[in-house]
């Protein structure tokens, strides 16, 4: 879909996935699923364990090829994009269990997300230090030695340096306390709002993603069951049927 | 020669055996942790390097100095392609990966024994001469093989912790799907690892070329000793590496000249038990651990 703004410019749609299927082996992992990323939108993914979020951004990276299905990023299709063409086509993406390089420090960490856009660094490096001043605070450690709420923190800021138009986080409040957890969300709202990047969020965390969120998709066993805004799916009982019913 | 020239004599060569083996280990470690395979025919690329750097002065004329970075470059040519028609075919296969550069090593070795017969050849010093400290006397030859070697240490260091390309190579051996999504080419990296890690042991060869000689079958005890550096200091640890190796060289060094070099080569064994009774992952080491 596109929206033709006032001044009659078109916006494409950021990312649009059409009868997505992936399987590993004789695994079907996500079944036929279809969904849309507008510019600019924040859009969470929900499940339960297994329901098939993680092989949904895998397939989106390249880092798991579909076995039926269209991507398309802001118009180009990216069906078939290896891993090594994603951050220069402009995603970036915050894997499940964070996996900062672990013997490298904070600043490596971060530069190494600068690898395709290396102009500019000290600037980009300012600006994620004011998102994560922890950050800043050990960017000399080692990022083995962070806790989970910082290397949370280092996989975003990392992601964020490629300059990303489109970030991928999967499960990023994972095993945070959730004071720390809310306080990812009110820094992800604020990337978003003053850098314009979408965002596709994979939670468990539901209720929280829901508040975050511009638009939610439900998945259990690798089908969409349920989507809305995040405020029609928090008041409706969508959730509780996705996650109970399997 | 005073008993005390003679002791500091005996540290110098200790030196010298620490920096070949410093030079070995840390090319093997960098080959196991890009390719994730023990390079068996790492010995086999020190060799090469002693021939290269014999050709470009002996044969060619050129000066001695040059002919460390031309063994450099053309062991790490050759290593492109090495692990392109070698390793390549053998990527995340690590058992298979290990038997065929096995395989290679007998192809590398064979090969220069047809072209370059079993003679050893003798290679002139970088350098005629004495260096003074004092009351210390070194030969300048013995002392250029140290400071070559610790310079080109440094350069890789520098080159692998402060640059692009060396956070690249760490990222992705420490990572590589993740590595991957930030536009790192695992096809790049590879045989880049291989290159540098062969290209040091070739740095090794033609730096020791003119202290031991040359011959097709030189490189399977820098290989070994590399093995027990990186046994007693760590995998993956550099700093385990260079301990490892300094202590390793001048032990040898020493027990070499009192007790002669069956007794070194037995204390060193023990010592590689012991730590892999005592300490599994090394001086310094932890599992699996490079950069
Ligand atoms: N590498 C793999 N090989 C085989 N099956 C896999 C693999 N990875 C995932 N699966 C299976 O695919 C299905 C979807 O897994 P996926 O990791 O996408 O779920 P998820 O929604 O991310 O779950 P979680 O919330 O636990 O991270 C599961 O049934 C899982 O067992
Ligand atoms: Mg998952």
């Amino acid at each position: 879909m596109s929206w033709t703004l006032i001044s009659g410019l078109t916006m494409t749609t950021t990312l649009r996935v059409r009868d997505l299927r992936v399987s590993y082996g004789p695994v079907q992992a996500v079944r036929s699923i279809s969904f849309e990323i507008e510019p600019k939108a924040i859009v969470a993914l929900l499940g339960a364990n297994g329901a098939g979020k993680s092989t949904t951004l895998r397939a989106i990276t390249g880092l798991q090829r579909p076995v039926e299905g269209e991507i398309e990023f802001e118009g180009r299709s990216i069906s078939r994009i290896t891993p090594m063409q994603l951050a220069r086509a402009g995603i970036a993406f915050s894997p499940e269990g964070r996996r900062p390089f672990g013997e490298m420090s904070v600043l490596e960490n971060l530069l190494v997300g600068a690898h395709t856009r290396p102009r500019d660094v000290a600037k980009k490096l300012d600006r994620i230090y004011e998102y994560f001043p922890r950050l800043k605070e050990r960017s000399k450690q080692i990022s083995s030695s962070l806790s989970g709420g910082e290397q949370q923190m280092l996989a975003i800021g990392r992601a964020l340096m490629a300059e990303p138009k489109l970030l991928l986080l999967d499960e990023p409040t994972l095993g945070l306390a959730p004071l720390l957890a809310r306080e990812i969300m009110r820094i992800l709202r604020e990337i978003n709002d003053e850098q314009g990047i979408s965002i596709l969020i994979v939670e468990q965390n539901a209720r929280m993603a829901l508040k975050l969120c511009d638009y939610a998709y439900v998945l259990a066993s690798g089908r969409l069951t349920a989507e809305g805004t995040g405020g029609d799916l928090l008041k409706g009982d969508y959730i509780q049927n996705a996650y109970i019913g399997n | 020669m005073s008993f005390e020239a003679f002791l500091i004599q005996t540290g110098v060569n200790g030196l010298i055996l620490g920096a070949l083996y410093l030079l070995m280990a840390v090319g093997f470690t960098l080959v196991f942790g890009s390719l994730r395979v023990v390079n068996f025919a790492h010995g086999e690329f020190y060799m090469l390097g002693g021939f290269a750097a014999y050709f470009t002065t002996v044969t060619m004329g050129l000066p001695a100095i040059a002919s460390i970075p031309l063994a450099f470059l053309f062991v790490a040519v050759l290593g492109l392609f090495c692990e392109r028609a070698v390793f390549r075919p053998f990527r995340g296969d690590e058992l298979n990966g290990m038997i065929a550069s096995i395989g290679l090593a007998l192809i590398l070795q064979n090969g220069a024994l047809m072209l370059f017969g079993p003679m050893p050849l003798a290679m002139p010093p970088f350098a005629e001469g004495l260096t003074r400290f004092g009351s210390i006397v070194i030969p300048t030859s013995r002392l250029l093989a140290i400071v070559i070697s610790a310079a080109v240490l440094a350069i890789f260091y520098v080159v692998m912790m402060h640059t692009r390309v060396g956070r690249a190579v760490r990222a992705m051996v420490q990572d590589a799907e993740v590595a991957s999504t930030f536009g790192i080419h695992p096809g790049l990296v590879y045989p880049l690892g291989f290159a540098l890690g062969v290209g040091l042991a070739a740095v090794a060869g033609a730096v020791m070329a003119p202290l031991f000689s040359v011959s097709p079958f030189t490189g399977h005890t820098p290989l070994l000793k590399a093995f027990l550096v990186v046994v007693l200091g760590g995998l993956g640890s550099i700093p385990g590496a260079a301990i490892a190796s300094l202590a390793v060289g001048l032990i040898e060094s020493y027990t070499a000249t009192f007790y002669g070099s069956l007794a070194a080569d037995g204390l060193i064994l023990l010592l590689a038990v012991i730590m892999l009774v005592m300490r599994p992952n090394g001086l310094l080491g932890r599992a699996m651990r490079v950069g």
